[in-house]
């Protein structure tokens, strides 16, 4: 029993209560992107290979640990965001921007089309 | 057990309150301690519950009335540790670390050049991190020459803990299973730490009953069971120098 709580529990002068420790599982733990981004860390696993194997994925597009994230849905936390509350405050505009990885993505989707339809022999 | 070092890769962790706490825990179990702040903003002492005007007498100074607060001598080491020999006078032990006096040493989280300095003498480093994501990102800067998994002299804290968070809860699942047996301690978040350096005393005068102080007595046992493991690690392991000329 933590000593703050049988401190208190003493100066109720009662038993009433039944004092339990609740613990979280591991498996319930919601992983959040910046764990895994420390898991993938080489400064942290000290594993080199997974360094590079980020950044054979970073240079693939497939990269980043959001984009690459294996965790089913429903283990990734939930956004605090509520709707589009805040949609027409100035913050609501933020992630409506096209970010400057999208312009890359961009090129990178119509320069594949562009493969393809050579491969194809449309153009 | 000459040298701890308290260093923390983000400020507001709760370093200066781990040190204290060391100190006054390690001098309760019997140990010679002192308290050195080697911090430019000189706050160890406020949890030991001295006021802000208060200054602390050099590392380096002869002082014939030393200021000891509950069996712990306090020091700052801040202006020794500027000068541009410390780290030749640390190489050379010339500074007092190897004798049986402990010295728990503060070392702010900018200093990352002298706690690397102070940390090739240490017997021990102890890191306090605190269940928040922004401490949680720096992970990777403090011991980024090799992989927080390995053995090294560096033990965790984790400051703070507010179970009723949800982030909170599930960083320190986190740590557990990354850290291992390197996480010795968690600290619950405990307003009467502040209260007390707010009444000028110690956390043991100021709330002897309170959470933070019986998580603090944990901390304290498993760094002088650390400590007592390295000492007897050192008589057994050959000095460099002595490893060195037996190869000759």
């Amino acid at each position: 029993m933590r000593s703050d709580a049988e401190n208190l529990l003493s100066r109720l002068g009662q038993n009433k209560f039944r004092y339990q420790e609740f613990r979280d599982n591991f498996a319930d733990m919601e992983l959040w992107p910046l764990f895994e981004a420390l898991i993938r860390d080489p400064r942290i696993s000290g594993d080199t290979a997974v360094a590079g194997l980020d950044r054979d994925e970073a240079h693939s597009g497939a990269g980043s640990a959001g984009a690459g994230r294996p965790y089913p849905a429903s283990a990734v936390p939930q956004s605090v965001a509520k709707g589009d509350a805040r949609a027409d405050g100035l913050f609501g505009r933020y992630e409506t921007t096209p970010l400057a990885g999208s312009a890359h993505e961009d090129v990178r989707s119509l320069l594949r089309q562009l493969n393809d339809r050579v491969a194809a022999g449309e153009l | 057990m000459p040298l701890i070092v308290c260093h923390s890769p983000k400020g507001g962790e709760g370093n200066s309150f781990v040190a204290a706490g060391l100190a006054q825990g390690l001098s309760l179990l019997g140990r010679d301690v002192v308290a050195l702040d080697m911090t430019a903003a000189d706050g160890l002492k406020s949890y030991f519950g001295l006021a802000p005007d208060q200054s602390l007498p050099d590392l380096e100074e002869e002082v014939i009335d030393q200021l000891t607060v509950g069996g712990v001598g306090l020091r700052s080491g801040w202006r020794a540790a500027h000068q541009p020999d410390f780290a030749e006078a640390l190489r050379a032990g010339d500074l007092p670390f190897d004798g049986e006096t402990v010295f728990v040493a503060d070392v702010a989280s900018t200093d990352t050049g002298l706690a690397q300095v102070l940390r090739r003498r240490a017997r021990l480093h102890v890191c306090t991190l605190t269940p928040t994501a922004m401490s949680l990102a720096q992970l990777p800067r403090i011991n980024p020459a090799r992989a927080l998994g390995e053995p090294e002299r560096t033990a965790f804290v984790l400051n703070q803990l507010d179970e009723t968070r949800r982030f909170a809860r599930h960083a320190a699942l986190f740590l557990r299973e990354l850290l291992g047996d390197k996480l010795i301690a968690q600290i619950h978040r405990d307003e009467a730490v502040n209260e007390a350096v707010g009444m000028l005393q110690t956390l043991a005068r100021y709330a002897p009953a309170s959470a933070a102080l019986a998580d603090m007595e944990r901390l304290v046992i498993a760094v002088d069971g650390l400590c007592a493991g390295e000492a007897a690690d050192e008589t057994v392991r050959p000095a460099p120098h002595a490893a060195k000329n037996e190869a000759a």
